[in-house]
């Protein structure tokens, strides 16, 4: 697609010139895309050529491309090009691994990043907060990254529209009963490095002088998808699951083998 | 003689996964032994030690882990912590000179009804063979807990 915007640019500014396309698939997929192409070849005669090179080599200062024309039964096109460019693959940012880390969102394979759901939640991340708009997801032109910014930008409002956030009511939670300034938190902080969404902050517990005696977990509610891996790391047992605590699951195993 | 144990198996699976999974073999109509009691949980990462000791402390025969594949996990990563817990819970398990064969550990995903019946079926199988389970006494329990 962008090839072909850039043989049409070239041709807009140099009139005279020849522009060869070597391609095997057009890949045009999208609204009026197809067109486009159709446009590059029809109207701006772009050389458009179905075939591989096999080579590239120089003579005279000139770049002499080898290829053959399939559509032509083979025939062998040689071509002195004053340039050649190569259509490569779009590939995501080098440092995109970097930041999905210090974001904590999800990245796949090729280091673009993940969103919540590919048709649900598309430009959510699974970390509550942080959205997605553009080529850092995948591969995007102009069009869909507009779109995908718009939908980024209306969900952020749906988010600060209201008074309140709703959650899930399945979050972790740090005990801190009776008396109010105790919690059995060791202040380990195992859970930080277990949470996969950033949810673990630290607090700190002051005396009523606000002297600080220790500093303690405390889940972020808001952040909180209550998937309950920061429950099973907890030395100290000071994390409940709302709704999957212990004595709630010893419960339901004592019934379940009466 | 034959033989009349039915043992009892508590399975701890994850909601995602395996407990969609065990709800599509109950669509698919794909019939599994009966012996086995689902326990949910949100990720195979909230599965603790305690709770594995516990079920066998109650008088489970066996106990089933299954939570989604590798990389699949709803939550990101539960299911990889829930992996390298495993490893050390089972290590510690057979030091400590427990028949690591009635707890098994496995994946299955929301797609794989018959898997999820495979798994059930041979577990009961084989734990029938290995008989009832002697329980994992209090005194014990509460020692391993400490460590653990």
């Amino acid at each position: 697609m962008y090839t072909a915007k850039h043989a049409m640019l070239y041709k807009h500014k140099v009139h005279d010139a020849e522009a060869y396309v070597f391609y095997m698939d057009i890949r045009a997929g999208g609204k009026g895309y197809d067109e486009f192409v159709r446009r590059a070849i029809e109207e701006d005669s772009v050389n458009y050529i179905r075939g591989r090179v096999s080579r590239v080599y120089e003579r005279n200062g000139k770049l002499i491309v080898h290829g053959a024309d399939t559509l032509l039964g083979a025939q062998q096109v040689e071509i002195e090009a004053d340039m050649v460019v190569l259509a490569t693959a779009g590939i995501s940012n080098p440092g995109s691994e970097e930041l999905a880390q210090k974001l904590h969102i999800s990245y796949d394979k090729y280091r673009f990043f993940s969103e919540a759901h590919p048709k649900l939640r598309p430009v959510e991340t699974n970390t509550g907060g942080i959205f997605l708009a553009g080529a850092c997801q995948s591969p995007k032109d102009i069009p869909d990254t507009v779109s995908q910014a718009s939908a980024a930008a209306s969900k952020v409002l749906a988010l600060f529209s209201r008074d309140e956030l709703t959650r899930e009511p399945v979050i972790a939670v740090v005990n801190r009963t009776a008396p109010p300034l105790f919690s059995t938190c060791a202040g380990c902080f195992m859970c930080e490095t277990a949470c996969p969404y950033h949810a673990i902050e630290r607090e700190e517990i002051k005396t009523r002088d606000g002297k600080v005696i220790r500093s303690v977990a405390r889940v972020n509610p808001g952040l909180c998808q209550g998937c309950g891996t920061c429950v099973a790391f907890c030395k100290s047992k000071s994390i409940d699951l709302q709704g999957y605590s212990n004595e709630q699951v010893y419960a339901e195993v004592l019934e379940l083998l009466s | 003689m034959e033989n009349t144990f039915e043992p009892k198996i508590v399975a701890y699976v994850c909601n995602w996964c395996t407990y969609a999974g065990a709800d599509l073999t109950g669509t698919s109509r794909i019939k599994y032994a009966a012996n086995v009691r689902i326990v949910r949980f949100p990720c195979t990462g909230r599965i603790d030690y305690n709770l594995l000791l516990k079920a066998l402390a109650l008088g489970a025969d066996g106990i089933i882990v299954s939570g989604c594949h590798p990389n699949d996990c709803h939550y990101t990563s539960g299911n990889f912590h829930a992996r390298r817990r495993w490893i050390v819970f089972k290590q510690m398990m057979e030091y400590m000179g427990y028949d690591m064969r009635r707890v098994k550990f496995s994946w299955v995903s929301a797609a794989e009804g018959a898997k999820w019946a495979d798994i059930v079926n041979t577990t009961v199988r084989e734990i029938r063979e290995l008989g009832p389970a002697q329980r994992i006494q209090n005194e014990e329990f509460r020692m391993m807990n400490s460590e653990g």
